[in-house]
């Protein structure tokens, strides 16, 4: 029985993964089109918005706080870089961007910590205030730029020498230094893992620079969450303020930093949206549908919203699996409101199937069924 | 722990709790009107601003009753939405998918005659209540998130079945659909139904507040859960009811709305669940559930309108009124918050 609970939990704790993989294998047999490169490199491409969201959003589900505002925040930055490229060029209006997506977690982040706003009120009022700002500055409508020559880059070009050998480099620097032992399974997916990526990038065209880009922003977040010790400070706070306030960790600090993170990636994100595409919109539906997403997606993959929990990279999984749900939806032939509803469904299956897990919960609370089994051996 | 160095006897210790709450409760006048009618001064100084921004045209009957017509769906949707928020589940994400869900069934059954096809909408939209209120009630949900899921869901199934299509009721006159499109337009004497209906329900909801047993416990249920379960209370079905009640009160609203709009369409609520909760806040219902009133939302309903009112004649297109909207709403919360606080309470 023990064995059996074992691998139920490990089921549980790895279940964007195995999604991942059903689905892609179902798909791969009955999806017409979708099993070859163009397409797979197509879904890696779609998810670099949301994988990149969901980095931010992660910290700050650890964090046991919610950012509702990612979308709009996303929306409104992306319309700022496009917007601001005609007069600045790309590298100018992307600080600007990112800054702007900065000062909006930072916003959000005293708001929290300094009023004692609960983040779920505070960021829906947030995310009101970006859309009143967005339909300022956009009209409501469309902006979108003549130059194509970045988003094309971004898609389909290659880096420059260096850069390649400077990435290769610093992965193998960094499996060499976490010195993995070759005897259990982490090590030896420390050592395969990188050096399959290498090959796939040098031989096959299956990663495009975004996703190359997008790699490297979750490199950077799970390097700084989970091998540092400023990043454990975030499990901690989120886990337990008590305990970090003892510990003499700065627990308001964190949560600023929190959202200014998230705020950064979120702007981040939207940036590299308008930049593949040249241009942005000011739909509701393109913010509604980017936080739906990424929320399903982050609880999928295992981070909780009682804080102290949480995984970037599953998070990643989870953003991959809804990508190649939705390609398969396109594959069958099936339109966009289907994905919306089947966006909405899984997230509310989802949210359903965590609160039952806390239901169960509730309900043995105080249950000790090992103790049971031995006192009715000894009766 | 500042206040209490030197060696203190039960009779200090008294003085001290004492003064303590005395901070809170015994303010001078100006204050303690403040506390009892905040909104009300609120909206009384708004007046003023108002005659003072436009002499002859904010005082008049017709802009009154504009100002009414105005946040009288947005007033329906408050009225029930505040027993959520009084039983502490902070908020109803689906209110705007209620709402064209039951517009949109409204439209469909038109066919069937006027009034069956209402209370079809009617049942329908209490439906996604329902669904709310068992998952949060009884499986204890994060309400916001489900809601949300619940709304997102909603919205997806409403473009799937009717394509992302508007839905047209029948206008030849003598049909139930030109019946149905008149609801919102028609008047009894000068006043326009739907802030007859607005008052009824508010009148009705104050009853059931504060002289019902369900009242009651949903007070108790509301500051205090565990509190209200040791009790006895039915608290799963206590929960579920303040959802129905929401669902109820969206779904009235959704007919107004499509009435006015003559068409039926998945996008038609959007916004109402974020400016209800805003007005609820704003009329000194606190976030953690179980304090205000009822009178005080409709305060915050006039309120917002009266803001609107007042920007659009200042020339303000509405993108800016939803950034002050959005501002406003952060600091009233933030006030409420610094106010319990001194009281002890943490979150509101």
């Amino acid at each position: 029985m023990h064995k059996s609970k074992n691998i139920i939990s490990l089921i549980d704790q790895n279940r964007a993964i195995l999604l991942l993989i059903l689905l892609t294998c179902f798909s791969a047999i009955f999806a017409p089109n979708f099993a070859n490169r163009m397409n797979l490199s197509t879904i890696l491409i779609s998810g670099c918005m949301l994988a990149i969201i969901s980095v931010g959003f992660t910290l700050v589900f650890i964090l046991a706080q919610i950012d509702l505002s990612i979308g709009a925040t996303a929306q409104f930055c992306g319309m700022l870089c496009v917007g601001l490229q005609p007069e600045l060029g790309w590298t100018l209006s992307l600080i600007i961007a990112v800054l702007a997506g900065a000062l909006i977690g930072l916003f959000n982040g005293i708001v929290v910590v300094k009023f004692k706003i609960h983040s779920f009120i505070a960021t829906i009022g947030t995310m009101t205030i970006i859309r009143g700002i967005l339909h300022l500055y956009s009209d409501g409508g469309t902006k979108s730029i003549d130059n194509y020559s970045l988003g094309e880059f971004l898609e389909t070009g290659q880096f420059p020498i260096w850069f390649i050998i400077i990435v290769i480099g610093a992965i193998i620097l960094f499996v060499v230094l976490s010195r993995p032992d070759v005897k259990t399974i982490k090590g030896i997916t420390t050592i395969v893992v990188p050096a399959v990526f290498i090959i796939l990038w040098l031989t096959t065209k299956l990663f495009s620079p975004i996703v190359i880009i997008t790699f490297i922003i979750i490199s950077i977040g799970i390097f700084l969450v989970d091998h540092t010790r400023f990043g454990k400070g975030f499990y901690v706070v989120g886990g337990n303020p008590e305990t970090a306030w003892l510990a003499g960790i700065n627990k308001d600090m964190y949560i600023i930093l929190g959202f200014v993170i998230c705020g950064i990636t979120a702007s981040l994100a939207g940036s590299i949206f308008a930049m593949r595409l040249s241009s942005m919109t000011a739909r509701f539906i393109f913010a509604q549908k980017a936080l739906m997403t990424s929320l399903a997606a982050v609880i999928i993959g295992g981070t909780q919203l009682t804080g102290g929990k949480g995984n970037i990279l599953k998070s990643y999984f989870g953003v991959l699996m809804f990508q190649v749900l939705f390609n398969m939806i396109g594959c069958f032939g099936l339109g966009f409101e289907i994905q919306i509803f089947i966006n909405g469904l899984i997230l509310a299956v989802v949210v359903f199937y965590e609160a039952y897990t806390n239901y169960r919960h509730e309900l043995l609370k105080g249950q000790r069924p090992e103790l049971l089994k031995e006192a009715q051996s000894i009766r | 722990m500042g206040k209490g160095v030197y060696a203190m006897s039960a009779k200090d210790n008294t003085v001290l709790v004492k003064s303590r709450f005395n901070d809170v409760d015994d303010k001078n006048g100006i204050s303690k009107l403040f506390d009892k009618a905040g909104v009300y001064v609120i909206a009384l100084l708004l007046i003023i601003l108002g005659i003072i921004v436009s002499p002859t045209k904010f005082l008049t009957p017709d802009n009154m009753l504009n100002i009414l017509r105005a946040v009288g769906m947005l007033g329906i949707t408050a009225c029930g939405l505040s027993f959520v928020i009084y039983s502490s589940q902070m908020a109803d994400m689906s209110v705007p998918s209620a709402m064209a869900f039951s517009g949109i069934i409204t439209v469909q059954f038109l066919h069937f005659g006027l009034v069956p096809a209402l209370i079809l909408g009617i049942m329908f939209g209490m439906l996604i209540g329902l669904v709310n209120g068992i998952v949060v009630g009884y499986f204890r949900a994060n309400a916001i998130l489900w809601t949300l899921a619940m709304q997102f869901g909603m919205e997806g199934i409403m473009r799937y079945v009717w394509s992302g299509n508007q839905l047209y009721p029948d206008l030849e006159p003598g049909t139930s659909g030109a019946a149905f499109v008149n609801i919102f337009r028609m008047k009894v004497g000068p006043v326009p139904l739907l802030i007859i209906v607005m008052i009824v329900l508010y009148i009705i909801a104050n009853i059931v507040m504060k002289k019902t047993k369900f009242g009651n416990q949903l007070k108790l249920v509301g500051s205090a859960y565990d509190v209200a379960k040791c009790t006895g209370i039915n608290v799963r079905r206590t929960v579920l009811y303040a959802f129905l009640i929401s669902s109820f009160t969206a779904s009235v609203a959704g007919i107004f709305i499509t009435s006015m709009n003559k068409l039926g369409v998945f996008y038609l609520g959007e916004g109402y669940d974020f400016k209800s909760v805003t007005a609820i806040v704003i009329g000194g219902m606190a976030l953690s559930g179980g304090r205000g009133n009822i009178w005080g939302v409709l305060g915050g309903v006039l309120v917002m309108g009266l803001l609107n009112n007042i920007l659009t004649f200042i020339g303000i297109p509405t993108a800016v009124q939803n950034v002050f909207v959005g501002l406003v709403f952060i600091a009233v919360v933030a006030l409420h918050t610094y106010k319990l606080r001194k009281v002890g309470k943490d979150y509101a």
